[in-house]
Order: C-alpha cells, then structure tokens, then sequence
C-alpha cells in the first residue's frame, strides 16, 4: 500500500508542474494587456509602459515564471493587476461561498443520489424504478444551465418563492441564507446524484447476490433489516469513491452555475479573470482548479487501493 | 429474490426533501422587507463592477460610490445653474489666469491629520504624474505655478486662459499624501469625505461608517457598497430589501422598476452617458466622410433607445448633454434614420457592399447590445459588416493605440460641463490624439479656442465641424441612474454623478 | 492458418451493431437526433424568418407570425432556435471527429514503445486535469470567446478520453493469440494494427463517440452560456438560454425554445450511448 502512494503521489506532482507550465505559457499567447486596463483610457503610451514594468511584465517570461512558482510555494499569490488586490485574499473569500455552494450540492447529491439509487435497485414495484431509473437518466443528461433556467423560471418567475440570485452566507442568516443556496446547489447536485444513483444502484445489485445476503433471505429477516444491516454497508464503499471523482468534477460545474444565480465565488472570479485579461489571477485559479481535481484523484486511487489490493498491481 | 424495503419508506425519503423545502417559510427571502442593522442606519449599495482605487482621479463609473463619500473635491458645480459652490474650498477669486481658492480650515483627513494647503498642492502634482490617469490632466497640466498663501489658501496659475478650470476642482478628490501608494494598491483608502473605509474586500465590496469629524452632520451610520455583477440580482437584492440603492442597472431593467411603487429611478440630469459609433478615418472606406455620414444615417437611434436603454435618454447627433452651452437641438437631430440617403451616399462614395469591421468592448453589455443593433442596420444600408467583440482590455488596448482597423461602439462622457473638456480630455474627441486617428489642424484650432476662449460662436463652429465630419457619430445621450427604495432620502450627486450622501438618510 | 486465428471481425460484429443500434434507447435516440439536425439542416424551410433580422417589435410572446415570440431586438425565436441548432451539428460533425481521430492515434501510438506510452499517459493525465469547462475558459483566454474556442474545447476534451480507450484497447489486443500469430506470419504493424487491432477496440471508441457528441453539445452550451462560447449575433442554443434569462419576466417563453431544444439533442445522445453500450460491450 506504501509503496503504492509512493507510486501515485509523485505522478500527481507531476501533472500538476505540467499543468503549471502551460497554464502560465498558454495565458501569455493571449491578446490584450493588463497594463493597459490599469493605465485607464485615456492614458498615453509612457503611462503604459510604466504600469507594464509596475506590474513586473517587462521580465523574461522564464524569469516571470519563476518568481509566480516561488510565489505559490511560499504561499504570496502575488497581486490581482486589475482588481489590486492580493490574489490570496480575493480566492480566500470567493473559495467560502464556492466552497458553500459545492457542499451544499454534495449533500443534496447524497441525498437525492442515495434515494434514487435505493429506489431503482430495492423496491419490489416496477413502477417506483421505473421512476427511480428515469429520474436518474433525467439528472444526469440534462445541463445545470438548463436545470437552473427552468429552476428560476418556476421558483423565481412563476411563483415568487425563492430569490433568482445573490448570496446571503448561510452561516450569517441560516434562514434566509438557505433559500439562497437551494437552488444553485441543486442545480451542481443533480448530475452528481445522478452518477451516484447509477453506482449505488449497481453495488446494491451486486452485494444482493452475495450468498450471505440470500442466507439472510433465506432465514426470513425482515427485508428492510436486510438492506440496512446487510446491503447497504456492503454497496457503500465503491460508491464513495465514486463520489471523490464526481467531487473534483463540481469545480467546473460550479463555474456556470454561479453565472446563472450570480453566486459570487471562484468560478466568477475566473470568468472574469479571464475576461479582463488578469494573468495572475487567472493563472492561480486554473491552476487551483486543476490542483483541486488532481487531488481528489490521487486520493480516491488511494482509498479505491486502500479498499481493493488488486487496484494496486495494476496501473504501471 | 428482490429484497425491498415497503414504497412507503421510499416515497417517505422523497417526500422529506419536500417537506424540507416548504418548512423553514416563516422568513422569506423574496419578501423580506428591509431592516437595519441592530438599529443603525446603514445604507447598502449594489454595482455591477469593484470599485478601482487606482483609477480615482478621472472618472471611471465603478468609483461612483466613494469619490465624494470617502473623497471631498475643492468646489462643485450647481445642477442648474453650473456654477461652482464650495466644497473643501470655501470661496474663490479668479483674476485673469489665477485662481486663488480660500481652503476650509475645519477639514481633517479620517487618519486625524488636518487638511492644509499643501494637500491641494500634492493633489495637482500627483495628476501630472505619468501613471495616473484622469480626464482633466490637461488641465493640471497647464498649471504654471501652484503655491500656497498660509495653511488654507492656495494660488493657482494656468499658463494661459482656461475654460474649465472648475471642471478640473470638481473632479479632482484631495487624497491624503501619506497614504497615495496605499490607495493606488487599494490598501489604504484614506480621504476627508462623510464616510471612511472600515475594510474593502476586492471583486467584494466596501464597508464605510460614518466619519464623525466631518465638517457637516451626517445621518446615515455607514454604508455598505456590495459588487453584484448581474443587473438580473442587483433588481433581487433591491426587492428582496438587502439594497436601497443600485448604480447603472441595465437600462432595461431600470425602466422595469419604473412603475414599481416602491422603488424610483433616479436619472442623473448631468446626462454624461453618451454611446456613439467611432471611425477609423484612416481606413478604407471610412477615410471617405460621405461614408461616415452613410453610417450616421444608417443607425435606427430610437430603436436603440428603446430597445437597449430603456427609453433613458435622447437621440442626438452631438455629443453635448441638453444642458451643455453647446447644445443645440435643432442640430442634434441632423441624423435620423434613413437608410436610403445612407444607401445614396455610399452609392456615391462606390462604397456600396464595403467590407468593415466593427468593434466593440463585450464586457459592457450595453456596448454589446447597441452594436448588434448598429451592426444590422449598417448591413440594411448594404455595408457588409461582421462584428468583432474585443475583450475589455484588449479593446481599450487598441482603442488608446488607435489600432482599430474599422468602426467602433463606445461610449463617451464629459458632454455636460465646459466643452472644452471634451475635446482636450475625452479620448474620442480629443483634438490632439483620439480613437478615430482623426488629425485636422482646422479642429485643433477650434479646441483650443474652444478652450481658451469659449463662447456661443465657437460653440457653433465646433458643432458644425462635428457634424460634417462624423469621425465620431454619437447616438444616445443616455444618462447613469441611481435605482433606489423610497426609503432613501436626501440622495443628491455631482456633475461627474459622483453620490453625494452628506444629507442622505433612510427612513 | 491466418484465417483460423483471424480475430472475430466482420460478420459476427455486424449483428453487434445491429444489436447496438436496434437497442429501443437507441432508436429513440437516433430519431430525435436525426430530427433535430433535419430541422437544423433545414432551417430556411421550416421558417420564414432571418434568425438575425431585428424589428421594433421586440419581447412578444408566441403568436402572431412568432411561433415562440420574439427576442428583446424583435428577432424571431423559433428561426433563433433553428438555426442555433446548426451549431451544434457543426461542433459535433467536426470537432468531436477531429478529436476522436487526434486521440485514437495517439492511443495507438503508446503501443509504439514503453517510453511513448509512459509520455502519453502522462500527457492524458494532465488533460483530463483541466475537466471541460476549465479547458473552455483556458482556450477562450487565449483564442478569444467564439465559435473556433467552442471547437477547440471539444476537440480538445476529446482527445484523452479516446486516447486512453484506443490505449487500452492496443495494449490488451497486443498480446493475445491472433495477434502474435499474425505477428509471427509476417504482417506488417501498420496492416496489423488497421485489420486487427483496431476493429477489436472499435466498440469503446463507438460508445465513447456517442457519449463524446452528447459532451460537445453540453460544452458548446456552457461556453456560449457563461459568454465565452458563440458569439452575437449568431444563435446558438446555450448563449439564447443565456439572454432569456434577463427577460423571463415580459417573455417566459423566451427560454423554452433553447431549454428544450439543448435538452433533447443531450439527452438523446445520451440513450444512443446507453443502447451503444447494451449492445456492444455486455458480453
């Protein structure tokens, strides 16, 4: 098991100094200059020039690249060009409300996963999974960005109940905070739900033909009792892996659904980033975004080879 | 086999969702009516974009809300009359090219520091300064000496006659010396103003409370200045009561709140939101002005009142607010929409099916909307455009380096005060080196006559020479609005539209 | 000698695709799949309207000559939702394809040699890092927003994820039997990997392609959602769901057209994969 950490670790390192490398290369290929936003409208060429070499863009780009490595390293993310800012301080704030948002959606995919995948593999009525199923099809097909259109359309529009956008910290007013966070969190939770549904109902197939499962059946215990003191423990654990990938996946999704509901986290401040042509900033938030997914990757390959030794010959 | 649990419990597990969603109603979100903080009177601004510290000595619309509630400038121009009153600078005297201004002497900076002449003096010298940027620089630039007479008074002698010297003493906020590379960095936002800033929290908002050693009562306790990029959630946190106050929603949705009862939307009379169209002159076609004229012909102005901003505004030909001295209504309807003189000229020009490009900052999303209206009635008249959305900066790149190879839909202020400060400081219209690349001795002249010796007849030639030439062919004099709750009173706003919250109070 | 050791290739795999694609989730799928791009295909006869002529008449509701009323410049919906569409069946026809073929080949190249592969899989490590939206926002800082960033995205998000199935699937046919027999008999690799390898790995990579066109229309929907996709005045179906959102108050029905229309095409991509999957992979 060491000796496979020891093995997966250093690969994630590595994609990530890949990923550094292009995200810092790639970004400079672009058009446009920060130095010129900041020098405002109507400034003249020398103005410009000065705020470039403000900005320490007047460097070799090797030389730029260095000092943004060292700076990630020692925790100083540098300055946002446009916004002013320390850049550690603008994700520090936007992290809690994406981070609100994210959780919000896993336990609502939990939830609704938990529920559907327990209802398209355990009830007897072919209706129920039927129902389960379709739902689950539904969930995992259909856009977020449609999902939260037609999700303010109905609760927003049509019947006034829930606010269309904006964010009240759920931790400063859990009573109003919620009705906030409901529907973008559903909105980033049902494709989850759905993968999770998928996996859940699969493992609880599974476990269900294991032979102590039919000795239970056999003795006539309850068929609840069954499926919570028997299946259920055994169908968990696959899933929750699963879960760890889908998490490094919610990043992304949160991206447009915080545009939908103008949810002011990460995703943005990445947008915009990217559209007033903030290098720094941009650069750190993709590569946070990245981090993030390489992470969550690395660490379920270790609880899936933690859970299942034969994982850990494979994959050389 | 299947083991099952009863669809009971399985439509039980969905039914708690429901349930979870209907439960907590006692407080909604959608109806919560506004409440102030623990009984303080907090005043909470909504905008589209952070506030930019750097950019505080011109007039960038995001600074709206802390150039004169955290700042004070020397004098401020009366709304109807457009003559100066007093601000830090208690009175004045101008004789032939100085102005020698008697300075409060009641005035300290919210670090404690009295305010003295030598703050004037530092805030004229930081405006020349190379990186920073504003509008009237040209003005400071003509300062020939500046020196103070005691503690509160200064002198101020331009080179020669200026025209907008007031313009100058209305835009220019007296920043505290010791902080200035704090407030470029936004760290240190230290001013003389009503209001001073407790924290700023970048791409967040602002959080200022009340400066009890400004020189006049204030009522309101704090206020909080809150960035929502989405006009569509600046509306909800109005209605939901989280708001009192929103700085330029999307004109649409202004004009929604219009009949709503409990809301007004507050038009600034400056009306300094002009949106034109820009050419290149020194691309073909456009180097020809029959085809510039083609274009001002082209464009449906109504349409684009009231399909993009609301109906806020008037369709005008120049560049002028109504209430500048150089307005004049009967030539701001020169241009109207009529594709088939635009055909004619083009016709004329053999400009007919001409390929040209045009641009536009697609950040701003008025700039967006008006230029897929101008893009589609250019192609009604037989122009063969194609659009090419620029992102912010790499726009205002090309736009301050004259590298935009076709037309271009921007936007455009300083119509409503001296004209002068139009053609020496606003880019598109600047007599020395604008957008369009439009170089003209004639023109430079007129300027600087314009500048040093303003007056109906210039007034005229100036316009007249606008007009023909068409280098920029203005649309809309739309004007910035502040969308309040009734619970607002004693809002008021400079001719830069900066708040003014010295007498606002919420019911 | 060949011929005995010759992998289960042409007959037996057509009734696979047979069984693939006569699954009913497939055929559902197909149809409307089928439909949709018809109806996008054929734009110019299932309306009379220019998807980019404005009129005064702006933010109508359904009626009166507007199927699904008009936009906020006057400009018809149902003709905006028609020919939005059409993005769509280009981003599907060329870019997945592009990226299928980019990412096949590379797979195959990681049976080259150790080193190669070891390169290459680290190389789908790293693009399957950046997950599709966050490789959308990347090209778009570079390229700019626009039509070519939506078709750069999905090509691009495709290429590890076929190369890793085409890896996968050289890999394992490597070293089985038929293939060292082949081997052995003197054919040729380029010959070996066209005739034998590949048509054994063929049925991931048809899976793969179905799932793939579903992904390019859901990216292509997101980028134009989030402005960083297609570009106004064009249509498409992610930036129309984008502009209804600020009027869904005077026109609820502004939204439908878009909704729906992104709605079907991702989803019957989907039951097509899902059929696919019955059918070609369950043993």
């Amino acid at each position: 098991m060491i000796r496979y950490s020891l093995r997966r670790v250093p690969s994630g390192v590595l994609v990530l100094a890949v990923a550094s490398v292009l995200v810092f290369a790639v970004l400079r290929l672009a058009p446009g200059d920060p130095a010129v936003v900041l020098a405002g409208p109507d400034a003249p060429p020398e103005t410009v020039a000065k705020v470039r070499a403000q900005l320490g863009l007047s460097d070799s780009l090797p030389a730029q690249y260095a000092h943004w490595l060292k700076g990630l390293l020692t925790g100083d993310l540098g300055h946002s060009y446009i916004l002013g800012a320390p850049i550690g301080k603008l994700i520090g704030h936007g992290l809690g409300a994406t981070l609100e948002l994210t959780l919000g959606a896993l336990v609502l995919a939990v939830l609704i996963g938990g529920a559907a995948g327990i209802g398209a593999a355990v009830p007897r009525n072919r209706q129920v999974r039927a129902l389960a199923n379709g739902f689950t099809s539904l969930a995992g097909a259909v856009p977020p960005y449609v999902t939260g259109v037609l999700l303010v359309l109905l609760f927003a529009v049509t019947v006034r109940l829930l606010p269309a956008g904006g964010r009240v910290p759920i931790l400063s007013d859990p009573g109003i905070g919620w009705q906030y966070l409901i529907m973008p969190a559903l909105c980033l939770a049902l494709p989850v739900a759905a993968v999770l549904a998928r996996f859940l109902a699969a493992s609880i197939r599974r476990v269900r033909d294991e032979d102590y499962v039919r000795t239970a059946v056999a003795k006539g215990i309850a068929p609840r009792r069954i499926l919570v003191r028997h299946v259920l423990p055994n169908a968990l654990p696959p899933v929750v892996t699963v879960l760890g990938i889908q998490v490094g996946q919610l990043l992304g999704g949160a991206i447009v659904v915080e545009a939908i509901f103008a949810w002011p986290g990460v995703g943005q401040l990445l947008l915009q980033g990217v559209l007033g042509r903030d290098y720094l900033l941009t650069q750190d938030l993709l590569l946070l975004a990245v981090a993030v997914f390489v992470v969550l990757q690395t660490l379920t390959d270790l609880v899936q080879a933690a859970l299942d030794p034969r994982r850990r010959l494979e994959g050389r | 086999m299947t083991t099952h649990i009863p669809r009971r419990g399985f439509l039980g597990a969905l039914g708690l969702g429901a349930a979870a969603l209907a439960l907590p109603g006692c407080s909604s979100a959608v109806d919560k009516a506004s409440t102030g903080t623990g009984g303080k009177k907090v005043l909470t601004i909504v905008q589209g974009a952070d506030i930019a510290p750097a950019t505080l000595f011109g007039q960038n619309n995001p600074n709206f809300s802390i150039n004169r509630t955290v700042f004070n400038t020397l004098t401020e121009y009366d709304h109807r009359t457009l003559r100066p009153q007093p601000g830090l600078a208690e009175s004045w005297q101008v004789k032939g090219n100085a102005v020698t201004l008697k300075l409060r002497s009641d005035v300290t900076f919210h670090t404690g520091r009295p305010f003295t002449a030598d703050d004037v003096l530092f805030a004229l010298e930081n405006l020349k300064r190379p990186e920073v940027a504003s509008q009237l620089k040209h003005v400071a630039q003509a300062v020939a000496k500046a020196e103070k007479n005691g503690d509160h008074e200064v002198t101020i002698t331009f080179a020669h006659p200026v025209g907008n010297a007031f313009d100058l003493f209305e835009i220019m906020i007296i920043p505290d010396r010791e902080t200035i590379r704090e407030l470029a960095a936004g760290t240190k936002i230290i001013g003389t103003g009503p209001f001073k800033v407790d924290s700023y929290t970048p791409g967040t908002g602002v959080t200022l409370s009340k400066n009890p050693k400004y020189f006049k009562p204030v009522k309101l306790d704090g206020v909080e200045i809150k960035v929502i990029s989405q006009s569509t959630s600046m509306v909800a946190a109005l209605r939901s009561g989280q708001a009192h106050l929103a700085l330029d929603l999307a004109p649409l949705d202004a004009a929604g709140l219009k009949g709503d009862s409990g809301f007004q939307v507050v038009v600034s009379d400056a009306n300094d939101s002009v949106f034109y169209v820009g050419s290149n002159v020194t691309v073909k076609p456009l180097d020809d002005k029959r085809v510039r004229q083609a274009v001002a012909y082209a464009v449906d102005r109504n349409r684009i009142l009231s399909q993009v901003l609301g109906g806020i505004g008037k369709a005008s030909s120049l560049p002028w607010a109504p209430s500048s001295p150089a307005y004049d209504a009967a030539k701001a309807g020169t241009y109207s929409y009529n594709t088939a003189k635009a055909k004619e000229l083009l016709a004329q020009a053999g400009a007919s099916g001409a390929k040209i490009d045009l641009f536009y900052n697609a950040g701003l999303g008025t700039n967006a909307k008006i230029a897929e209206i101008v893009q589609f009635n250019l192609k009604e008249a037989g122009l063969n455009v194609s659009a090419v959305p620029l992102q912010a900066p790499d726009f205002q790149a090309k736009l301050t380096g004259g590298g935009i190879g076709g037309l271009f839909v921007n936007g455009h202020g300083f119509g409503q005060l001296s004209p002068a400060t139009l053609v020496k400081g606003a880019f598109p219209f600047n007599a020395e080196k604008n957008a369009s690349k439009f170089t003209d001795g004639t023109y430079r002249s007129l300027a600087d006559e314009l500048w040093q010796k303003p007056g109906a007849p210039v007034y005229g030639k100036v316009n007249d020479f606008l007009l023909d030439q068409q280098f920029v062919s203005d649309l809309v004099a739309s004007a910035h609005t502040f969308t309040i709750s009734t619970k607002v009173k004693g809002l008021a706003y400079t001719m830069f539209d900066y708040l003014n919250l010295d007498g606002a109070d919420l019911a | 000698m060949t011929a005995v050791m010759e992998a289960p290739a042409a007959a037996p795999r057509r009734g696979q695709w047979r069984r693939g694609f006569g699954t009913p989730s497939a055929r559902i799928g197909l149809a409307v799949v089928g439909l949709m791009y018809l109806a996008g295909l054929a734009a110019p006869l299932l309306t009379g309207h220019d998807p980019e002529a404005q009129s005064a008449h702006a933010l109508l509701g359904p009626g009166g000559g507007h199927l699904l009323g008009t936009d906020e410049y006057g400009r018809d919906l149902w003709a905006r939702v028609l020919y939005g569409i059409r993005v769509d069946v280009l981003v599907t026809v060329v870019a997945v394809p592009i990226g299928a073929v980019l990412g096949t080949a590379l797979g195959v190249l990681c049976g080259v040699h150790r080193w190669v592969d070891v390169v290459l899989q680290r190389a789908f490590d790293v693009m399957l890092a950046f997950t599709a939206l966050i490789l959308g926002v990347t090209v778009a800082a570079v390229i700019g927003p626009g039509l070519p960033a939506v078709l750069v995205t999905v090509a691009g998000v495709n290429v590890p994820l076929f190369g890793r199935i085409a890896r996968d699937a050289v890999l394992t046919q490597r070293d089985l039997d038929y293939v060292v027999a082949a081997r052995t008999v003197g054919v040729g690799p380029v010959r070996l990997l066209l005739r034998h390898i590949l048509p054994n790995g063929v049925d991931g990579l048809v899976v793969q392609g179905a799932l793939s066109l579903s992904l390019a229309v859901f990216v292509e929907g997101a980028m134009s959602f989030v402005g960083i996709g297609v570009r106004a005045p064009a249509p498409s179906l992610g930036s129309l769901l984008r502009s209804s959102v600020n009027f869904l108050h005077q026109n609820p029905a502004y939204a439908v057209g878009p909704m729906v229309a992104v709605t079907l095409l991702v989803v019957a991509f989907n039951l097509v994969a899902d059929g696919l999957g019955k059918g070609l992979l369950k043993r």
